[in-house]
């Protein structure tokens, strides 16, 4: 059982099908670190060896997963409650917010659109060098984006 | 799809802007798919919702967005049963 930035991945697992344990990578990413560190795709977890768990560490410190990642989808949803926009109004009330139908089925949104605004219990933080999203104010984003 | 950025931001030329900005008088306006440009931060806007103006005061956090997504132009769905069965 390997124990990476808070997740177990379960040694008798392939590579390609544990990376997607983590929140944030899914088929596509893990595929993608597999080609960067070059570990073909039949290898499991007990066959990997110590210099590439440590590449492996590495490389997915990088990226942005985990808590990072959660605490980035937390921030833009509070930044549409905080400022009371209809995306903010549609969160609260667990209904769907990219303007579906509501009168019939919209059965996943009622039962997954609200839980971002509950109180969050303490997670376990990723890794060693945490990033943290470097929040830039939408007044920024807006300078920022190269209008002509 | 948002908006283009070669395009610049949409907005409209308001007209009670000027008075806005020197006697801080609310602006009233049907534009809700005008863009909160950075100029806009500190006013108040008085936003079409189809029927009434809802007010709203503009902060640093709002510039991206546009007036329409602070006006909801629907009344809340409540169930009530009428006693004629």
């Amino acid at each position: 059982m390997l124990h990476l930035l808070g997740v177990n991945l379960p040694d008798q697992k392939l590579v390609q099908y544990a990376l997607p344990l983590f929140y944030g990578i899914g088929q596509k990413t893990a595929l993608k670190v597999l080609a960067t560190l070059s570990i073909h795709k039949t290898c499991k977890i007990a066959d990997l060896s110590e210099p590439q768990v440590n590449q492996l560490s590495t490389l997915l410190s990088d990226m942005k997963i985990e808590s990072d990642l959660r605490k980035q989808i937390r921030a833009n949803i509070m930044h549409h409650r905080s400022i009371g926009s209809y995306v903010g109004r549609r969160h609260a009330m667990g209904l769907p917010v990219r303007g579906q139908n509501t009168k019939n089925n919209a059965k996943t949104a009622r039962r997954l659109n609200g839980r971002w605004l509950k109180a969050e219990k303490r997670e376990y933080s990723s890794s060693t060098r945490s990033i943290i999203p470097s929040a830039e104010s939408p007044f920024e984003s807006f300078f920022n984006r190269k209008w002509f | 799809m948002p908006r283009s950025a070669w395009k610049g931001p949409f907005f409209v030329a308001l007209p009670g802007l000027r008075q806005a900005l020197t006697q801080n008088i609310p602006v009233r306006t049907n534009a809700r798919a005008c863009t909160i440009i950075p100029s806009f931060v500190g006013l108040k806007f008085q936003i079409h919702n189809g029927k009434d103006y809802t007010p709203l005061t503009v902060t640093d956090e709002m510039v991206g967005h546009k007036l329409g997504e602070f006006a909801p132009t629907r009344k809340r769905f409540s169930y009530r049963q009428t006693k004629n069965r």
